[in-house]
């Protein structure tokens, strides 16, 4: 199974879907059910992502968003505060 | 009229920030990108990007204004030019920062202030500021003792008098000692930082280099450690460092 072929929703795709209805607050409520259910549906979050979103750190799931096949790669330092 | 004087041009700036992950975005800064003619963004995080991008189609990144190893002053020129260039055409402009675009943010003031300057109407609505998100994180409240807040490579060079028995908070540890558009940290100066805290706090006082999580459920980055201990490897280009406060004498 490869986890970066877009048979499944990406984990960028999954955190945008959250912004939508009321996917928030189902998250929120129950992250375990709601995962289950996001990993079940047709083209939904693989195994190896809902696992992340669960138990992962944050380094780690930047570094899972930048490596799927939708993301522009590594970005510069977005610093803006005075020099 | 907000400012006290008529706009001389048709066109507006609202500066909004995105807040720290796409789910921190108000209402209200939600508002300002879907009804602008133009949005400029600047934000670190991919997912509150597609969130901006699905609220206003034409929106732009600013990112393309960094040049690697280029004085950042020069980025935040170019950024404030792509900002008030459709505003000058007559267009209601949103620019948008990631965090609160009031704090530690030189691009907003700047945009906001040739605008007015220029006779734009311009305005700047909150957002929620990386040291919001830390407050609510380490579980700290700026009133218990007070709070202290700088830039750390200011803090560095001008060497403020510091209360200890209040909070200190040093941002953008990651380009510490670094004007550029880095891409890595300048070696060394976290070093100079440690000796000038030591000055200050005893070697065992704990301190925590912090980091907030952009994605809902996500832990954010904390890392408790004697101020002795703090090095370069604990470090990411967003690290903020909170030493809480001694106890008073």
């Amino acid at each position: 199974m490869d986890e970066n072929d877009d048979s499944f929703v990406t984990l960028r795709e999954f955190f945008v879907e959250l912004l939508l209805e009321d996917n928030l607050a189902r998250y929120h409520n129950n992250r375990d059910s709601y995962l289950k259910e996001r990993t079940a549906c047709g083209r939904g979050l693989s195994p190896k992502d809902a696992e992340l979103v669960r138990n992962g750190s944050l380094r780690e799931i930047e570094e899972r968003i930048l490596a799927e096949y939708n993301s522009p790669g590594p970005r510069p330092w977005l610093m803006v505060m005075p020099p | 009229m907000a400012h006290g004087h008529a706009p001389l041009s048709s066109g507006s700036l609202v500066v909004v920030g995105t807040g720290i992950g796409a789910t921190r975005l108000t209402l209200e800064a939600r508002s300002a990108i879907g009804a602008a003619d133009d949005v400029l963004f600047l934000v670190p995080d991919l997912v509150s990007e597609d969130l901006i991008r699905s609220l206003n189609p034409s929106a732009r990144s600013l990112a393309g204004c960094y040049v690697d190893g280029e004085l950042r002053l020069r980025a935040y020129e170019r950024m404030v030019d792509a900002i008030l260039a459709p505003a000058r055409a007559g267009r209601r402009v949103c620019a948008a920062f990631y965090g609160h675009p009031g704090v530690f943010v030189h691009p907003s003031h700047e945009a906001i202030r040739q605008a007015r300057e220029e006779g734009i109407e311009a305005r700047m609505q909150p957002g929620i500021s990386a040291e919001d998100c830390l407050f609510a994180d380490l579980g700290v409240d700026p009133g218990a003792a007070g709070c202290q807040s700088y830039e750390a490579s200011r803090f560095l060079e001008r060497g403020p008098a510091i209360e200890p028995t209040a909070a200190l908070v040093l941002w953008q540890l990651g380009v510490l000692g670094d004007p550029t558009s880095a891409s890595k940290p300048r070696p060394g100066a976290l070093g100079r930082l440690l000796e000038r805290l030591l000055e200050l706090y005893p070697p065992e006082h704990e301190v925590a280099v912090y980091e907030a999580a952009p994605y809902p459920g996500v832990e954010p980055i904390v890392r408790r450690l004697p101020l002795r201990a703090l090095a370069d490897d604990a470090l990411t280009p967003l690290s903020t460092l909170y030493v809480p406060p001694l106890a008073a004498r």
